[in-house]
Order: structure tokens, then C-alpha cells, then sequence
């Protein structure tokens, strides 16, 4: 029951964060809206990930690939920025 | 003998290669998390080209998404997070034994995908009507735009829709395999492990969506301005 109700409320959180990021393409687009868009779709991928694939509930050797998945992008984009910024 | 004991006493559910039941999910989990960490880097790669270009062609790249059906991307967007809704039920209802409620479950979740590939190759429709499908000879023209640089953000947009939708497509095939394993019921353990592991694919396509949707929908020029 308790999942159920986790899970209903994050869908709603979720609706309500794209509702949010909707309302906010009105504003200029500046660094500070695609800031905003980008940390709201984040943060939407994240509920997703965290209720919705149970990562909590994943055994470790398993979870330790989805923070693998991580640290490779965090390489990738890193090392792709400082190529692009000082070349 | 040993062997014969075991053998006597093994879990007929369990593939022969496993100790027991326990290790089989927890490799079949595994399994599906490796598979992922490869896609991870595919879009990760994609979404980092885009994101160079979307700094390097900011103008171009906005007034692109401006060209979108935003309206269109939203209920796409509700579509698919209200089937990850129906799919994360799925699991347990399973493990509860409810086969009619699962059926119900991963028909809906279907239905849904389905739904948002209808609407997505109507979205593809209207963009072909406007001339906006930077492909052969196929007339593009996004005016006062009519440089290439318009043609790069069409095709990011192409591609990364159109592998995420194919990726949708497979997801489905893999819905109906489990309606056909679920309709059998014929073990389970088993029809738990792969309706878990569906699931977690299908929050997986969520996920590369939630992350579409902004950078190339919603990085566009105010609304009404």
C-alpha cells in the first residue's frame, strides 16, 4: 500500500514539475531558463529512476552499474566541455 | 549420490546454470543494467553533440525548437509517464498473483505507447507539411532561417526522436511478449523476473524522454513573445 501511494505520488509530482517547466518557456530564454529546464527535467529523471526502476531495491552489484552509467557521462561530458572550451 | 540429492531437490523454475532463484534474478537484473549503462552512453553521446551545437548555433537552435508543437510534446509527455505509472504497477501485481489486473496493466501501458507513437508520427506529418524535414530533396525552408544550421537542429531532433521511438517500439514487442508469458502463466517466478526487468527498460525510455523533451521542445524563444 505504502508503494502504491509512493508511486501515485510521485506521478503526480512528476506531472506537477512538467507543468512548472512548461509554465516557465514563457519567460525570456536566458541562461537562468535553460538552467531551470535542464534541472527540472533532471529532477524528473531522477523520481523516474529512483520509484519507478526501484534502484533502492536493487542488488548492489547491479545498482553499481547504474552509478557506473553516471561516472562515464560525467567523463564523457567532462572531458568533451574541456576539448570544446580550449581548443 | 551428491548429485542425484541435489538434482532431487532443485527448484524446477531455476535455470540449470544458477544456485538458486535468488541469483537468477539477481543476474537477470544485472543483465538489464549492463544492457542500460551501454545505452546510457549512446544518448550520452547524442545529448552531449546537441548540447555543442545548442551553445555554438544558440539562435538558430531556439528559434528550431519555436518550431515545434510544444502542445504536442506535452501530451506525449503525460502519455508516457502515465504509462510508467501503470507499468511500475505491474510488478507487483504479479508477485500478488492478480493475472487479470496484470493483463489490464500491461494493456494499458501499451496502449499508451502506442498512443504516443501515433501522435509523435503525426507530429512527423506536420513537420513534413512545413516543410521542416531536412532529408534529400525533400523541400526545407524555415523562414527568415534558411541557412544549414537550421538543418543540424532538424536532424538532431530526427534522430534522437527517432531512436528514442524505435526504442518505444521495442518496448512494446516486449510488453506483448509478457501479456503472452502472463496469459500462460505457466511459472511465476519467471513472468515476476521479466515483467520486472520490462519495467525497468520502460522506465528507462521515461527517462531518455525527460531529457529530450526540455532540450529540444522547451529551449526556445518566450511563449506568445
Amino acid at each position: 500500500m505504502r508503494e502504491t501511494l509512493s508511486r501515485i505520488l510521485s506521478y503526480l509530482v512528476l506531472l506537477a514539475l512538467l507543468g512548472a517547466s512548461v509554465y516557465a518557456a514563457q519567460w525570456p530564454l536566458g541562461l537562468a531558463r535553460i538552467a531551470l529546464h535542464l534541472g527540472l527535467g533532471g529532477a524528473m529523471a531522477l523520481i523516474v529512476v529512483a520509484v519507478f526502476m526501484q534502484l533502492r531495491r536493487t542488488p548492489a552489484l547491479a545498482r553499481l552499474f547504474a552509478y557506473a552509467g553516471v561516472l562515464w557521462l560525467a567523463i564523457l561530458f567532462g572531458l568533451m566541455s574541456l576539448d570544446y572550451v580550449y581548443r | 549420490m551428491p548429485t542425484t540429492d541435489a538434482a532431487a531437490t532443485r527448484d524446477p523454475t531455476v535455470a540449470e546454470q544458477f544456485a538458486d532463484a535468488d541469483q537468477q534474478w539477481r543476474a537477470d537484473l544485472l543483465g538489464m543494467w549492463v544492457f542500460l549503462l551501454t545505452e546510457i552512453m549512446m544518448f550520452g553521446g547524442m545529448f552531449m553533440a546537441f548540447a555543442i551545437y545548442r551553445v555554438e548555433y544558440a539562435e538558430v537552435f531556439a528559434e528550431g525548437a519555436r518550431h515545434l508543437k510544444l502542445h504536442l510534446g506535452v501530451i506525449n509527455t503525460v502519455l508516457l509517464l502515465t504509462s510508467g505509472l501503470t507499468m511500475s504497477f505491474a510488478d507487483p501485481a504479479v508477485q500478488a498473483g492478480r493475472r487479470r489486473t496484470v493483463l489490464l496493466l500491461l494493456g494499458l501501458t501499451a496502449a499508451l505507447a502506442i498512443a504516443f507513437l501515433g501522435l509523435k508520427g503525426y507530429e512527423y506529418f506536420l513537420e513534413y507539411e512545413e516543410n521542416l524535414v531536412p532529408v534529400g530533396d525533400l523541400p526545407f525552408d524555415m523562414a527568415p532561417f534558411s541557412s544549414d544550421r537550421v538543418k543540424v537542429f532538424f536532424s538532431f531532433y530526427y534522430v534522437m526522436t527517432g531512436l528514442h521511438a524505435l526504442h518505444m517500439a521495442i518496448g512494446v514487442g516486449l510488453i506483448a511478449a509478457a501479456v503472452w508469458l502472463v496469459a500462460r502463466w505457466r511459472d511465476a517466478s519467471r513472468v515476476s523476473r521479466q515483467v520486472q526487468i520490462i519495467s525497468i527498460y520502460w522506465a528507462f525510455v521515461d527517462v531518455v524522454w525527460l531529457l529530450l523533451f526540455p532540450a529540444l521542445y522547451l529551449l526556445r524563444p518566450a511563449l506568445g513573445g
